[in-house]
C-alpha cells in the first residue's frame, strides 16, 4: 500500500503553447477510489501515463511511497509498473490466439521462464472471481463484456497496489459496463489497492469516493473533502452484477 | 523470457504475411543454393563424362572443338586426319588401342558415331548390357538411353541432330547390343562400325557399294583375288590398311602416364593436336567458374532485394503492431523481451524460409540436371555439401543481423502509445 504524490508535475508537447499537464499538487492515499473526469483534450490519459510511468514529465515528480518515477530509467519504470500497476484499458489489448488464462499469464511470462503453480492458480481463482468458467476458451471467441474481464483478471494477477482503468467501460454495451464497472470497484476493495479510472460512465463515476476534474491539464475540481461510502443501493446492484456465465 | 505460445500464436495471427516472407526468403535462398549445387555438379558431371578419354589426337585446329565434338559428340565440322595417323597410333607400342570416332549422321535425335569394338568394350575390359559388339558392317550398338532394342532397324539421316537432311536409303543398320551406361553423352548416341560411316560418305576403298562388295566377296570366298576386298569389305576395326581413310578424331588409351605425356607431345605438330581432354576442361571450368561469379552475384543482388523488401515490410508491420506493443509494456513486459519478440519471430520467418530455400535449391538442382541429361546425356551429379549448408548459415547470420533493426524500433517504441485511442 502506497500513497501517490504528485508535485510540480508539467508535461507540454511540442508546438503547444500550454502545457497539456499542469499539476502543482496531488496526493491520493493508499486505498482510494479516485475518478477522472473532463472534457476530450484536457489530459486525462496524460496524467494516467505519467503516474504509471508511461510517460516521463518535463519536471516535478511523481512519487509512489518512496520511489520517485521522474529520474527512473524506461527500463526500470517498467520494473516497477510489472510489479505495482494492474492496467485494465479502453481496448482490453487481449492477445488472439491465446486463451483467457493464458491471457491473464501473459505478463507474468514476459518476466519469469516458468510460471509458479501458486500464480497459475490465482490466475484461475481471478478468472472465477470474474465470473468465467471456461479459461480455456480462445480470447477472440468471447465477448466484449466476457473480453474486459479476462482484462481485469490479469490487472489484477500480480497483486498491483494501484489498479489504474482508462475507460474500462466506454467500448461496452450498458449491462456489461455496469458489471466491468461493479467487478472494478469491489476487487479494488478486495484486493487493498488504490483504484484511478478515467471514465466518462456516470454509474461506474457514482460508485468512486472522490472525483478529479481535469480542465486544459488542470485540475478544475477535487471531491477529496466530499467522499461518500456506497450506498446500499449500489451494494445491492453490485451482487447482480456478478454474473456467472 | 520470451513467451512462446504468444510467438507462435502471433505467427499464426500473421499467417499470410509470415507465409509470403517464408516464400520470398525461400526462393531467393533456393537460386543460390542452386546456382552453387548446379555448377559443381556441371564440373563433376563434365570431368566423369572425359574420364574415359586420356587422349584425343584430332587435326590441328580448335582443341575445345575437339574435345566437345569427340567427348561431348557436339558435333560440329573438324578437318579429317590422314588415315595414316590412325594406322600409326594404332600400331604405335605404347598403345593399347586407338579408336577412329566418325561422326556425320543421325536417327531420331541420336547421332550416329562409327568407331570399333575397342572402343565399345575398352579392349574387353566393360561389358555390354546386352547382346554382342559389331560384327558386320550393318550391325549398331545403342547407348543406354537410345530407346532401341537389339532386332531394330536403324536408317540414319545425314546431317547432326535436330538438322536436316536426306537419309541414306541405301544402307540400314540393325541393332545387335546395348551398352550399359555410362552417365556420359555417348549414352544418347548409336555407335556403328567405322567402316560404315565411311562407306555411306563414300570414302575408303570399300567405296559406296559395301554391301554388293561382300555379297561378292562371299561368292569369291576362296579366291586369292578377292582376299583384299574380303579383308576391306568384311574385316572390322585394326589393323588398318595402308588405305585408310581419314578420321575426325582419335580417341587414345595409352599404356602408361608417361606414353599418354609423349603421345600428346608428339603429336602437337604442324597438322595435328593432341589433347588431354581433362586439362581442356580445365579451361572451360575457369570460364565457367567467371560464369557462376556472375551468377551468384546475381543471386546475392536477389537476397539483398528480398532482405530490404523483408526490412520494409517489418518495419510497416512494426508501425501497425505500435499499439499491441505498447501494450505489452504497459503490461510490464520488459523492453528485452519485446526487442526478443521481434527478432525471434523474424528469425523464426527466416530460418523457415532459409530452410525451405535449401530445400527448394537442392530439388531444382535435381531437376535442372534431369533436364540437361535428357538433353546431353551427361549425369550431372547433384549432391548438397557443407559449403552449402555453409552458405545457408551465413545468410542466416546476415539476416539475423538484419532483424536487428526492427527489433531495435520495437524497443525504442514508447509504451505509452497503447493507451491512446
Amino acid at each position: 500500500m502506497v500513497a501517490l504524490q504528485l508535485s510540480d508535475v508539467r508535461v507540454s508537447f511540442p508546438g503547444l503553447d500550454a502545457p497539456v499537464l499542469d499539476i502543482p499538487r496531488l496526493e491520493i492515499a493508499p486505498g482510494e477510489n479516485v475518478v477522472i473526469t473532463g472534457p476530450s483534450g484536457s489530459g486525462k490519459t496524460t496524467l494516467i501515463n505519467v503516474i504509471t510511468g508511461l510517460e516521463k514529465p518535463d519536471q516535478g515528480t511523481v512519487r509512489w511511497g518512496d520511489i520517485d518515477l521522474v529520474p527512473l530509467t524506461e527500463s526500470q519504470r517498467d520494473a516497477w509498473r510489472a510489479t505495482h500497476v494492474g492496467l485494465v484499458m479502453q481496448e482490453f489489448h487481449l492477445f488472439p490466439g491465446l486463451s483467457a488464462i493464458e491471457n491473464v499469464l501473459l505478463p507474468v511470462r514476459f518476466r519469469v521462464f516458468s510460471v509458479p503453480a501458486e500464480l497459475r492458480g490465482r490466475a484461475a481463482a481471478l478468472l472465477e472471481r470474474v465470473g468465467l468458467k471456461r479459461h480455456d476458451q480462445r480470447i477472440e471467441t468471447m465477448s466484449r463484456g466476457e473480453m474486459q474481464r479476462v482484462a481485469v483478471a490479469r490487472a489484477l494477477l500480480g497483486k498491483p497496489a494501484v489498479l489504474v482503468a482508462d475507460e474500462p467501460t466506454a467500448s461496452l454495451d450498458a449491462a456489461s459496463g455496469a458489471v466491468v464497472g461493479d467487478l472494478l470497484t469491489e476487487l479494488a476493495d478486495e484486493e487493498n489497492a488504490t483504484l484511478i479510472a478515467v471514465t466518462h460512465d456516470p454509474r461506474l463515476a457514482s460508485r468512486l469516493q472522490r472525483r478529479l476534474r481535469l480542465v486544459a491539464g488542470r485540475i478544475v475540481e477535487d471531491t477529496a473533502q466530499t467522499a461518500v461510502p456506497p450506498t446500499a443501493a449500489s451494494a445491492a446492484t453490485a451482487q447482480q452484477g456478478q454474473v456467472t456465465s | 523470457m520470451i513467451p512462446v505460445r504468444f510467438i507462435l500464436a502471433d505467427l499464426r495471427r500473421l499467417w499470410a504475411g509470415s507465409l509470403v516472407i517464408v516464400l520470398l526468403i525461400g526462393l531467393a535462398t533456393a537460386l543460390g543454393i542452386a546456382v552453387g549445387i548446379q555448377e559443381r555438379a556441371l564440373r563433376l558431371g563434365s570431368a566423369r563424362a572425359a574420364d574415359r578419354f586420356d587422349v584425343v589426337i584430332g587435326a590441328a585446329g580448335s582443341e575445345t572443338q575437339l574435345v566437345l565434338s569427340s567427348v561431348f559428340l557436339q558435333a560440329a565440322p573438324l578437318t579429317l586426319l590422314p588415315g595414316q595417323v590412325l594406322k600409326k597410333l594404332a600400331e604405335d607400342p605404347r598403345v593399347d588401342w586407338a579408336a577412329p570416332v566418325g561422326f556425320g549422321d543421325s536417327f531420331q535425335g541420336s547421332p550416329i558415331v562409327g568407331t570399333t569394338n575397342e572402343f565399345l568394350t575398352d579392349k574387353g575390359r566393360r561389358q555390354l548390357l546386352a547382346g554382342h559388339v559389331f560384327e558386320k558392317r550393318t550391325d549398331a550398338v545403342a547407348g543406354a538411353l537410345v530407346d532401341l532394342q537389339p532386332g531394330d532397324t536403324v536408317k540414319p539421316i545425314h546431317g547432326l541432330p535436330g538438322e536436316g537432311g536426306h537419309s541414306h536409303d541405301e544402307l540400314a543398320y540393325t541393332i545387335v547390343g546395348r551398352l550399359a551406361p555410362t552417365g556420359t553423352p555417348w549414352d544418347r548416341a548409336i555407335l556403328v562400325p567405322i567402316e560404315a560411316v565411311w562407306s555411306i560418305h563414300g570414302m575408303g576403298p570399300a567405296g559406296a557399294h559395301a554391301e554388293s562388295d561382300h555379297a561378292a566377296a562371299g561368292d569369291h570366298d576362296h579366291d586369292h583375288d578377292g582376299a583384299q576386298d574380303h579383308a576391306a569389305a568384311d574385316h572390322l576395326g585394326p589393323p588398318w590398311s595402308a588405305g585408310v581413310p581419314g578420321v575426325p578424331a582419335i580417341i587414345v588409351k595409352p599404356k602408361s602416364i608417361a606414353a599418354a605425356y609423349q603421345l600428346r607431345q608428339e603429336y602437337r605438330a604442324e597438322t595435328t593436336v593432341g589433347v588431354f581432354p581433362a586439362e581442356v576442361l580445365t579451361r572451360l571450368y575457369a570460364t565457367l567458374g567467371d560464369a557462376r561469379l556472375v551468377l551468384t552475384a546475381i543471386a546475392i543482388g536477389t537476397q539483398a532485394l528480398v532482405g530490404a523488401a523483408v526490412v520494409l515490410v517489418s518495419v510497416v508491420h512494426l508501425s501497425q503492431r505500435r499499439r499491441q506493443i505498447g501494450a505489452l509494456r504497459a503490461l510490464g513486459a520488459p523492453r528485452a523481451a519485446i526487442f526478443g519478440v521481434v527478432w525471434v519471430e523474424l528469425l523464426l520467418l527466416i530460418g523457415l524460409g532459409v530452410a525451405l530455400g535449401v530445400g527448394l535449391g537442392y530439388l531444382g538442382a535435381k531437376v535442372a540436371a534431369s533436364f540437361f541429361t535428357v538433353q546431353s546425356g551427361i549425369v550431372l551429379p547433384v549432391t548438397l555439401e557443407a559449403s552449402d549448408v555453409g552458405f545457408a548459415a551465413v545468410l542466416l547470420l546476415v539476416a539475423a543481423l538484419i532483424a536487428l533493426i526492427p527489433a531495435w524500433l520495437a524497443y525504442r517504441q514508447p509504451p505509452a502509445a497503447a493507451l491512446r485511442a
